[in-house]
């Protein structure tokens, strides 16, 4: 068992849609549970991330709760992947840049149209907004990337294999994708 | 272009003097990334993404803006040149805001593919997240900033093809920005909404605003909606613009200009987005009359009654008691088989296309100089407007009516520094460009012409004696008098027209709806008398109103000719009704815009998806007719008052053929399917026809087309091909003949 490489993964500022698609591998979920230790994960469930040979991090980095848990992940992988568009370019999450904190806030829980008195949460274990969303690769090494919004199943069984032969992943042709 | 010979990759290649090493590459197959180019468009050089090592310097080149030059040695391939352009793609992605899955161009995007195939999965840059603001103020056409890569390709053709120059830059480096009119929202600027920018935009920077996510769930959706083209030709116009339907799940998604067709490759508001306004509802089940109200039925109970009814007035009142109408803006396989129908089914001679009276009065003023029998075409084409040194346009506003030829005179004008006057009571769309713009009083532009003649003749001789001697009263004074434009104006006029070399005149409505062939004539005797008519045409350009305005008056649907543009001869006359197995009633002079609702029983009216000019009248006129059939693609006024509605399919649910002013005749191809219920015209008019005695049938549209080459030679190898345009002339045709009688000229009074 301690011979298999062990992978974690991560959401950040993400839908969980990278994550969807990896469950998309259906039956080779079976095939990489036999290869690899599949360690902390949203679909684990175990949520303290030890030290991996892969960490796959979905989402890009829009609190300071995102960036403890990249910086921790960077630290305990040896390869760290920059896993969908969010991860790779910011994207989606990336969109309330153009807006003031402010802003974002004040729409996302008081002028939201189905609440009825909405209230800024505020506290201090909640963690705070960043000035500016950025993907992954705005605050640590990243080495390597998957885009995709989601990546399909495809592209990621091509990652997970070459990751597995010991090759950083290269998607090209129909395996990468921006959309 | 001499031969040269140059080396690309180490291969050698030949190449022709005045080329660019782009161009030599692309007809090689080589491959070379590019962003901002597009053929046709001027090249500038602004993506970097094209450029080539080139042997002897270091410095890269962009192959799109160097000239191919004998001995050249090139590479367009290595390490450092993509290395280089990965790095130009990042910098571009990273600079404004592309966020694929959001965006309408996904799937279709020339950035995207890019950066597929330099493979690009991460940016090395930081992400500068600019806030830009979309611009949605157009009713067609929205800018989203944040997807521009400044290609300048919107700019280019903007001010390249269609001569508005709305589009440009405004502020410099990091801040530049494609700018309306120097900051204006689209909406409020200058634009002519004719969807060039959009059409040559390599991103979804410049996108269609009621369309752009269905097309972009034709393009990413899967090979099941995937968008194709359907090579077809504008329905709005008689231009005839070549266009590409685009279709996805049996839906027109987008109407692009078809840029490989060899015309100007531009569309306009009409023709891109209007065409697309499938608005009305929709007629699909043949309507019969009861009472108040009209009930739904069958076909065959509907053209039963048609044919019984029609029957009836035939007997009670006689054929001249029926007429039929149709639109122009149909087939000419359809007009054709109307006017057969018409002539040979029920036996009236009273048959007329909406805007016969405009052909009409064209045609009656060339004959009056060339004689009765001829039946060549006279005009240039709209590609001729691309030679012209002033362009005269009278009584028309080609910027409302037909802008693809205002961008054709904007060319002129704005590149070549062509002249332009424009003569029309009313200011007009290109009033503000002219070089000189004269308002003569309503109805008295044969004067205004005859004084220009006169002032030609006077400074150049040319006409002969009895034509000048009638020119002799059109002084400065007399005509200034009568016009209301100055001595001043009328010789600024006069010796423009004399000065120039290749002057086009363009005339519109404004003319023909003064119904006086006079006019027309003095225009081509003007060109004469000038010196500029060629062998086969006056250098004068018609504007018609429909896509087969042309074709209806080509193929008989006219109450004075047979299809061909025959007169009626007894030998003419015979030999369509042995073709169609019934005898050819007399011409007529039933007119489309005049007709007496009393002497008038019956009236056929095919309008398809057109819509008529002053509807609500017209729908009064036919509400004291006995019998009224409409065959229509929507409901409207006109509808609602008849006593038989049969469905119509759309432009875009039918295949037939249009002929365009310059006699090209060009297809329209089906796209989509029609709804349940809606039977192709000619297959209705068939149908009728079998009803009303008429023999034989057609299996396809092609067989009608097959019938029209038969008995009009002339069309027979333009509909099998597609190529020729129809004239009517020939070889020893010669428009330099006519006879300039003055008489002709002369009105009774006034000098009109």
């Amino acid at each position: 068992m301690s011979d298999k490489p062990k992978i974690a993964t991560v959401w950040l500022g993400g839908c969980s849609g990278c994550h969807m698609s990896l469950l998309d591998l259906d039956e080779g979920l079976l095939d990489l549970a036999k290869a690899a230790t599949i360690t902390a994960s949203p679909i684990t469930d175990i949520k303290e991330p030890p030290e991996v040979d892969v960490c796959l991090v979905e989402g890009a980095v829009c609190n300071t709760d995102n960036l403890e848990v990249l910086r921790k992940c960077r630290e305990r992988a040896k390869i760290l992947v920059a896993f969908g568009d969010c991860a790779c370019f910011g994207n989606i999450p990336a969109m309330r840049n153009f807006i003031s904190l402010e802003e974002t806030l004040q729409r996302g829980y008081v002028d939201t149209e189905s609440t009825a008195s909405g209230e800024v949460p505020r506290g201090e274990e909640l963690p705070a907004l960043l000035e500016k969303v950025q993907p992954i690769s705005y605050y640590v090494k990243v080495d390597a990337s998957l885009p995709g919004c989601p990546p399909s199943a495809e592209a990621i069984l091509f990652a997970v294999k070459e990751l597995l032969s010991g090759r950083l992943p290269k998607p090209e042709g129909e395996l990468l994708r921006y959309d | 272009m001499s031969d040269i010979t140059m080396t690309i990759d180490g291969r050698e290649v030949r190449a022709k003097q005045g080329q660019t090493v782009l161009e030599v590459c692309r007809e090689h197959g080589i491959y070379l990334p590019t962003l901002c180019h597009w053929p046709g468009l001027s090249n500038v050089g602004a993506c970097r993404l094209c450029v080539v090592e080139v042997e002897g310097t270091n410095k890269l080149g962009t192959s799109c803006t160097m000239p191919a030059a004998d001995g050249l040695k090139i590479r367009t391939q290595s390490e450092a040149l993509t290395a280089r352009r990965k790095m130009t793609l990042e910098l571009l992605f990273s600079e404004r805001n592309h966020f694929c899955p959001v965006c309408p161009e996904s799937g279709a995007c020339e950035l995207q593919d890019l950066g597929y195939r330099f493979g690009i999965d991460s940016i090395r840059y930081p992400y500068l997240f600019p806030a830009l603001s979309l611009d949605v103020s157009h009713d067609y056409i929205a800018m989203e900033p944040s997807r521009c890569v400044l290609c300048q390709r919107c700019v280019r053709i903007c001010s390249e093809r269609v001569g508005v120059s709305t589009l440009d830059f405004r502020e410099r480096g990091i801040q530049q920005m494609i700018s309306p009119d120097m900051g204006l929202p689209l909406g409020e600027s200058s634009c002519v909404s004719c969807g060039a920018c959009m059409q040559v935009c390599p991103t979804g920077a410049i996108f269609a605003k009621k369309t752009a996510y269905l097309e972009r769930a034709a393009t990413a959706g899967g090979p099941q909606s995937a968008m194709r083209p359907v090579a077809s030709t504008c329905a709005g116009c008689s231009l005839g613009c070549r266009t590409l339907v685009q279709v996805s799940n049996d839906r027109v998604v987008r109407i692009d200009a078809d840029m490989e067709a060899g015309d100007a490759g531009i569309l306009c508001r009409k023709g891109r987005f209007m065409q697309m306004e499938f608005a009305g509802e929709r007629i699909t089940q043949p309507l019969v009359r009861e009472g108040d109200t009209l009930k739904p039925t069958d076909w065959d109970t509907a053209l039963a009654t048609v044919a019984d009814r029609l029957g009836k007035i035939v007997r009670e009142r006689g054929a001249s008691a029926v007429a039929g109408i149709a639109s122009p803006a149909l087939t000419n396989e359809v007009l054709y088989l109307f006017q057969k129908v018409m002539r040979a089914g029920v036996g009236t001679g009273n048959i007329d296309a909406i805007d016969g009276r405009d052909l009409r009065v064209s045609r009656a003023a060339t004959e009056g100089l060339l004689g009765p029998d001829v039946r060549a075409k006279v005009e240039v084409r709209l590609a001729d407007l691309d030679e012209a040194d002033l362009f005269v346009v009278i009584g028309a506003d080609p910027t409302r009516t037909h802008p693809v030829a205002a961008a054709a005179i904007r060319r002129g004008v704005y590149h070549r520094r062509a002249k332009l006057i424009v003569i029309n009571p009313r200011k007009t769309g290109l009033t503000d460009l002219a070089d000189l713009a004269v308002q003569p009083k309503r109805g008295t532009d044969g004067t205004l012409l005859n004084g220009v003649m006169r002032a030609l003749v006077e400074a150049k001789g040319g006409a002969p004696a009895a034509l000048t001697a009638m020119l002799m009263q059109y002084t400065p004074e007399a005509v200034a008098a009568e016009t209301g434009v100055s001595t001043d104006e009328l010789q600024q006029l006069a010796e423009a027209y004399t000065a120039a070399r290749h002057p086009v005149l363009i005339y519109g409505r404004g003319i023909t709806k003064q119904n006086d062939p006079r006019l027309i004539a003095t225009m081509q005797a003007l060109t004469l008398v000038a010196g500029h008519a060629t062998a086969t045409s006056f250098p004068i350009l018609g504007l018609r109103r429909s896509a087969s305005s042309t074709g209806a008056f080509d193929l008989g649907v006219d109450p004075t000719r047979l299809p061909g543009r025959l007169r009626f001869t007894p030998a003419e006359a015979n030999r369509f009704a042995s073709a169609w197995g019934k005898p050819v009633p007399e011409p007529t002079s039933f007119n489309a815009n005049e007709f007496d609702p009393k002497a008038i029983g019956a009236l056929y009216l095919l309008i398809g998806d057109d819509t008529l000019p002053q509807e609500e009248e017209m729908a009064e006129r036919l509400a004291e007719l006995e019998f009224v059939v409409v065959q229509a693609t929507y409901r409207t006024p006109l509808t609602e008052v008849a006593d038989v509605v049969l469905p119509a399919p759309t432009w875009a649910e039918q295949s037939g053929t249009f002929t365009g002013i310059d006699g090209q005749v060009r297809p329209l191809r089906q796209a989509v399917t029609p709804p349940e219920g809606v039977r192709m015209p000619w297959d209705v008019l068939c149908s009728l026809g079998n009803a009303l005695g008429l023999k034989g049938s057609y299996a396809n549209v092609a067989e009608v087309a097959h019938e029209i080459g038969r008995l009009v030679p002339e069309y027979a190898e333009a509909l099998a091909t597609g190529e020729r345009a129809v004239h009517f002339r020939d070889a020893s045709f010669d428009v330099r003949r006519s006879e300039l009688r003055a008489p002709d000229y002369l009105a009774e009074s006034g000098g009109r």
